[in-house]
């Protein structure tokens, strides 16, 4: 391309009639899945009411019994549904220690969505979860950051969009830099304290959970990419600066 | 006659849980609102895509009557704002991370959204005055401010990929560039031919996009040959009635006048 385009009135394109679909609501599928699954419900309650004031009783009973077996079935269903939307344990895979953060691919969000179609607009969305973990013992404290492969999800496994990759792995940068500034604050402790350890992950966690937010806040879900890269520096380098607390585990007894 | 009653009884009650049914269905889906317009004015920056949407909504989606988004109306007055923050392309534009192929497409692709833009706000009533002046010169401000940016980069992209980004044939062709974007930017001038279909608050506005515009174009190509916006301007000079767009021009002209003197100094 030499020439930029010319004047703006010159270059003038027609648009076609734009008719915006109309996306069924959910609730609305919800509702008549709802309506259909227990219609035979509705007809013995119908039949239960008409027959009641002739004191026949046995619509009632075939009613009670309708409703019995169809809260039976639906209630299991609703239960395993939930459990998948939470974990995917039809292709589970075990929570990553930090340790193997380079081994992180597409290929390990596991999780499954049933109800998010798109972030903003974009289907072209994945999430990962992570957590600090915690284990107080007599004279010692673990604390280390989890990737849940299971519970993360990505539109598409063989994505190869790294941008996509590279702002969701530093969400679990960003959870092994809280992990370790918990570690540090306890190691600073002159003694063991449970209350005051828990108090340090309860804070830490919070503070975690904001920084979470702020980073795709000003990185816009890795769209703004300067904001991307700068968040990438300040995590890697907050990281090495605390790699003295990469170890999970701390030890109290040399204190005492 | 006894089957027989049964058999009426059942097929009545039949036709009234057919009724029933029926009844709650067109419940449920007249309960289910769908919004008549939708614009993603929760996202922080609106990206190509919710342009073409948007865009596409707000030239064909509004019966000839039905009221358009605008900054009077305190409940759309956000999709306006939305619609013609620069910040939606500057994001993009300014983002020295991202390539200059990448963001000269971006800077491409707005402003094919920006001309479509341009047909949003453009109505007039039965006094030929503008009906959204105010939407339809933030909507100008949009593109040309967009347009300054898309023809840096593209020019950037030119002596970028250039053998010799000093050959007479890549100045000129940057040079071509520069009067293009001047030419197009002359286009704002023209609508003081229209001057009396602006309310004065319109005008101020007007006003005000020569100040922050023209003078931002001028500043960054400033050995440029703006012969031609300078008569464009003095003519309007004589047309406008207008004291704050008179006093704008005036400064326009002097800007350029100045601008020369260095040059040739």
């Amino acid at each position: 391309m030499d020439i930029l385009s010319c004047l703006y009135f010159g270059c003038m394109g027609v648009a076609g009639y734009y008719d915006q679909p109309k996306k069924m609501n959910d609730y609305l599928i919800l509702t008549l899945i709802f309506l259909v699954y227990f219609s035979p419900v509705f007809y013995h309650l119908y039949l239960a009411i008409k027959e009641s004031n002739g004191g026949n009783k046995i619509p009632l009973k075939k009613f009670k019994k309708f409703l019995k077996y169809s809260i039976a079935v639906i209630i299991p269903i609703i239960i395993g549904f939930g459990i998948l939307t939470h974990t995917n344990f039809l292709n589970y895979e075990r929570p990553f220690t930090f340790d193997k953060y380079n081994q992180i691919t597409f290929e390990n969000f596991r999780g499954l969505e049933f109800f998010k179609k798109s972030l903003y607009g974009n289907e072209r969305f994945a999430y990962v979860v992570t957590s600090i973990e915690s284990e107080i013992n007599h004279n010692s404290v673990t604390v280390q950051s989890l990737f849940y492969p299971s519970r993360s999800f990505v539109y598409k496994k063989n994505t190869n969009n790294i941008e996509l990759l590279t702002h969701e792995k530093y969400h679990i940068k960003i959870t092994e830099l809280f992990a370790r500034k918990a570690k540090e604050q306890i190691s600073k402790l002159n003694r063991f304290e449970k209350d005051k350890i828990q108090g340090i992950i309860r804070e830490t966690e919070k503070e975690e959970r904001e920084f979470q937010r702020e980073y795709d806040y000003n990185t816009f879900h890795s769209y703004v990419l300067s904001e991307q890269k700068r968040y990438e520096k300040k995590v890697d380098s907050l990281l090495n600066v605390l790699t003295e607390y990469k170890r999970p585990k701390i030890e109290f007894n040399d204190k005492n | 006659m006894y089957l027989q009653n049964i058999k009426d009884q059942k097929l009545n009650l039949m036709t009234k849980i057919r009724i029933v049914l029926f009844a709650l269905l067109c419940v449920t889906l007249t309960n289910c609102k769908t919004e008549k317009h939708k614009f993603p004015i929760d996202k922080r920056y609106w990206d190509l895509n919710d342009y073409d949407k948007v865009v596409l909504e707000l030239n064909y989606g509004y019966k000839a009557d039905e009221k358009l988004p605008a900054f009077r109306d305190p409940e759309t007055r956000i999709i306006v704002e939305k619609l013609t923050d620069q910040q939606n392309f500057n994001i993009v534009l300014d983002d020295n991370e991202l390539g200059l192929k990448h963001r000269n497409e971006v800077a491409e692709k707005f402003f094919s959204e920006w001309k479509d833009m341009n047909n949003i706000y453009d109505a007039l009533d039965r006094k030929d005055k503008y009906l959204y002046d105010k939407e339809m010169l933030a909507v100008w401000h949009f593109g040309l401010e967009l347009q300054l940016k898309y023809f840096k980069l593209g020019n950037d992209q030119i002596k970028k990929n250039a053998d010799d980004p000093n050959s007479s044939s890549v100045k000129n062709n940057v040079n071509t560039n520069v009067s293009t974007l001047i030419t197009n930017y002359l286009i704002y001038l023209s609508e003081i031919n229209n001057e009396k279909a602006f309310t004065e608050d319109g005008k101020v506005k007007f006003a005000d996009g020569i100040d922050q515009y023209f003078t931002a174009l001028i500043e960054h190509y400033p050995d440029a040959d703006y012969s031609g916006m300078k008569n464009k301007a003095e003519l309007m000079l004589k047309k406008s009635e207008s004291d704050k767009i008179k006093s704008s021009l005036n400064k326009l002209i002097e800007l350029i006048a100045s601008k020369k003197e260095t040059k040739n100094n």
